[in-house]
């Protein structure tokens, strides 16, 4: 199940040569992917600054880092699960394991979220912020959360081979978990009867642990990171169990 | 060396398309799949010998391709088994995993690591590879850039270069030119020396009858003739006259 993950060498050159070819030819380079989450989070900041009136203390990093960490999710799911699709001539011509064109676009975009992370903290510093030792947990949990993404992958590209489909009703399903997670409010409007629900969306405990380590100076609590880890875990095995039963006829069905 | 035992492969033709989930969910309600069989390969058995090269021949739509695929472990046999020994290469088409937007030089190294070479070997390679391909000045040109042929040449020179186990070959001199063609026989020639196994598949019956030793003849996804080249080639011959 998991003998793919042996080549190496193939794994880092076809990652770094889609890295790479992601911010070739562009002026700005990693800039570009900057702007986009940033220009969204001044406009739900106004939004729901003006509008809903939340009081939160350093209400624009609270959304900026929550857009950014979602960012990993949303985009890494939406362009993960054509992984298989967009490379059907690996799949029909080679005997390449199939799992390689979906960790490689997946540890991509993991590259691409991490620096994006890495440039936020300087800003975040020059506007006050107080930054110590907890950042240093930044890529345990990035790795924690690519283990979330790559098994969704796994499971939504094996899918997709399938049923085209899948991608209209999956970007639905995202933008319902961008509502469902604190992104944009803080967890306090959260009635009390449906907190322990609420609570279950890993994504929410992710996105409150990144808050911990960038904006609150503090370690997150060591049941939540397990409690993510525990998902994380289950959802990359679980990932692999379904893309190994059905990657058998993709070169017949793509 | 390549055994193959009894392989028989059936694809199914939907009679209906189903691309989408709710295009399932409907058939799912009208009840059943409806699809027509079609039995791309019959009971076929071959062997390929260490060290030789193999030729599979046949006129289009015959199953070879169908084969060949299932020789490189892309798609699995309904019946019969096969048994290996080597490693094949994994790459089936020259020039699959090529990137057009990489340039010729990044696109070596690419397929190398496809193909399961070290970069330290592809690097001692390198030269060898443009030479042969007689592509040196456009190292750093983007690919997008290149003509068909000098694509095919690239692709040809950088998987012959890989020296794999066993190599499988799949219309390969159908680019190129004549000049090129000869050039690339040469070469098929000279790995074979060394010791490399090559299955080569064509519908060319002069190409066959140049390269191989040994051949076999499918036609309608069963075989006709399978030996000596010789023979092969005048059951083909035959078989086309009638």
């Amino acid at each position: 199940m998991f003998s793919y993950l042996k080549q190496v060498d193939l794994i880092k050159a076809l990652t770094a040569s889609e890295f790479k070819l992601r911010y070739r030819g562009s002026l700005l380079g990693v800039g570009w992917s900057l702007l986009s989450p940033f220009l969204l989070a001044i406009v739900l900041y106004f939004v729901f600054k003006n509008v809903f009136r939340f009081e939160v203390e350093n209400f624009a990093f609270y959304i900026l880092i929550g857009i950014f960490v979602f960012r990993f999710l949303s985009i890494g799911t939406s362009v993960g699960m054509m992984s298989i699709i967009n490379k059907a001539h690996v799949v029909t011509k080679t005997s390449i394991p199939r799992e390689i064109p979906t960790i490689t676009t997946t540890l991509s975009y993991f590259l691409s979220s991490f620096v994006e992370l890495l440039i936020l903290i300087p800003i975040l510093v020059f506007f006050g912020v107080e930054i110590g030792f907890p950042i240093l947990l930044l890529p345990v949990l990035h790795i924690v959360y690519f283990l979330l993404v790559y098994g969704l992958n796994l499971f939504l590209s094996a899918f997709t081979v399938y049923y085209r489909d899948l991608t209209q009703i999956w970007e639905v399903v995202v933008n319902i978990l961008f509502f469902a997670s604190p992104i944009v409010y803080p967890i306090s409007i959260i009635p009390a009867d449906i907190i322990s629900i609420y609570m279950l969306n890993p994504i929410t405990v992710l996105i409150e642990m990144y808050r911990d380590i960038m904006l609150y100076n503090t370690v997150p609590n060591i049941i939540e990171f397990g409690y993510v880890l525990f998902v994380s875990v289950l959802v990359f095995i679980v990932g692999h169990l379904i893309f190994g039963k059905l990657q058998s006829r993709f070169a017949e069905v793509i | 060396m390549i055994i193959g035992k009894n392989i028989s492969k059936m694809f199914r033709i939907p009679s209906e398309r189903r691309n989408t989930l709710f295009e399932a969910v409907i058939s799912f309600v009208k009840g059943g799949r409806r699809y027509d069989e079609f039995w791309a390969l019959k009971n076929v058995s071959f062997d390929v010998k260490e060290g030789e090269i193999f030729g599979i021949t046949g006129p289009n739509g015959s199953g070879k391709t169908t084969l060949l695929e299932i020789i490189a472990d892309i798609i699995n046999p309904d019946e019969g088994e096969l048994i290996v020994n080597g490693r094949i290469t994994p790459i089936l088409a020259l020039g699959v995993g090529f990137n057009l937007e990489l340039t010729a030089r990044e696109n070596v190294f690419l397929y190398g690591a496809l193909m399961g070479v070290k970069r330290v070997k592809m690097e001692d390679k390198y030269e060898e590879v443009f030479e042969f391909a007689e592509l040196k000045r456009f190292e750093n040109m983007k690919l997008k850039n290149f003509s068909s042929g000098m694509n095919a040449r690239l692709a040809f020179s950088t998987a012959i270069a890989t020296e794999p186990n066993i190599l499988l070959l799949d219309e390969v001199l159908a680019v190129g030119d004549i000049e090129f063609q000869r050039k690339c026989m040469a070469e098929i020639n000279r790995v074979n020396k060394n010791g490399t196994t090559i299955v080569f598949v064509s519908h060319s019956i002069e190409a066959v009858r140049d390269l191989c030793e040994r051949a076999m003849f499918l036609d309608n996804g069963e075989v006709i003739a399978i030996g000596a080249v010789d023979e092969v080639v005048n059951t083909y011959l035959n078989s086309m006259a009638e």
